[in-house]
């Protein structure tokens, strides 16, 4: 028996893998669903700086709606199995909505800026 | 039936999330492009912005629509590797799981040279940005390849029951969640260092 066949078989047939992977699991959903807001939370904060110089409202909402499920993720631990799918899929789904619609409505102005600081550091 | 449907609809779901902030990001890429001294480009390479952008939305538009129906085989078509109520013991499923992963890459790749076309005056990442996203792909398909390969050899030549498999795909799962989280935080780093570069200049400049 190869050393591969060895892990393959110990993955599936080691008592404890079930409780192993449902950890794993339960742990890198919410460390995924934080690194998700923290990337969310800094877009957001980026398209906000475009918006102030486009002279544009700044954004609330939104903001609001990120820190909701940043409280909500904890609630992971208490779920396995289909309810931690669905529970995850609210948790990272409606966070990522909000990332899809900041990006289809803001990267142009996030563009702009990002242009016009390029070509004044350049003129400098 | 109705939760492994459910679970193939969020995941696509979040393929065209992804999916549009990948397009947005090339489009992006392109445009700061155009910011950078003509000595930059690459010599011989002509600007064919509007061609380019058009083929990568269209090649996006294939790779969902094949995914759609590779998820609907499976729901529907495909003969299961032993019956079961969700979807992870499904080799669909799992390699969904998988382009996730290389779509995740790929955003980390268009960030990274947002972030340098900023942050480093007349530079471009983007053949390194190319490079990563190359072999990134290449190293997530060969993963996917030799983990299956020899799973599916396993199971045969030692009669592992469905539930056995099943854990060799959660295992395998857990190692794509776990490169994820590496490129999600990535992508939070990334972010983060873009956004404190642009507040510090935003408080050397007064808005007209």
């Amino acid at each position: 028996m190869s050393r591969l066949d060895a892990l393959y078989l110990w993955i599936a047939r080691w008592e404890g893998i079930r409780g192993l992977l449902g950890t794993f699991e339960v742990v890198t959903n919410m460390m995924c669903s934080a690194a998700d807001i923290l990337f969310i939370f800094c877009f957001l904060r980026i398209a906000d700086i475009a918006r102030k110089e486009d002279g544009r409202p700044p954004i609330r909402a939104r903001y609001g709606i990120i820190l909701v499920f940043l409280v909500l993720t904890p609630a992971l631990l208490f779920f396995k199995g289909p309810a931690l799918m669905v529970w995850t899929s609210a948790i990272l789904g409606i966070p990522y909505l909000v990332l899809a619609w900041s990006v289809v409505t803001d990267v142009a102005g996030i563009v702009r800026l990002i242009r016009r600081r390029i070509e004044r550091r350049g003129n400098a | 039936m109705t939760y492994r449907l459910f679970s193939f609809a969020m995941a696509l779901f979040w393929v065209f999330v992804q999916q549009t902030c990948l397009c947005c990001a090339k489009w992006a890429c392109y445009d700061l492009r155009g910011t950078l001294p003509a000595n930059v480009w690459p010599a011989g390479v002509p600007e064919e912005r509007p061609r380019d952008l058009r083929r990568f939305v269209l090649q996006q538009i294939a790779l969902l629509a094949a995914l759609i129906a590779l998820a609907a085989a499976d729901l529907w078509i495909l003969p299961p590797v032993h019956p079961h109520s969700n979807n992870s013991p499904s080799l669909v499923w799992q390699f969904l799981c998988t382009v996730m992963l290389i779509l995740d890459g790929g955003l980390v790749s268009f960030e990274w040279r947002i972030y340098r076309l900023h942050a480093v005056r007349g530079a471009d990442p983007g053949a390194a940005g190319a490079r990563f996203a190359f072999w990134w792909t290449t190293g997530c398909l060969i993963l996917y390849a030799i983990w299956f390969g020899g799973a599916l050899s396993v199971a045969r030549r030692y009669g592992l029951n469905p539930l056995e498999w099943e854990f060799l795909c959660l295992f395998y799962f857990r190692i794509v969640n776990g490169l994820y989280l590496v490129l999600e935080g990535s992508m939070g780093v990334i972010a983060l260092l873009l956004w404190r570069n642009l507040r510090r200049e935003e408080g050397r400049h007064v808005p007209a």
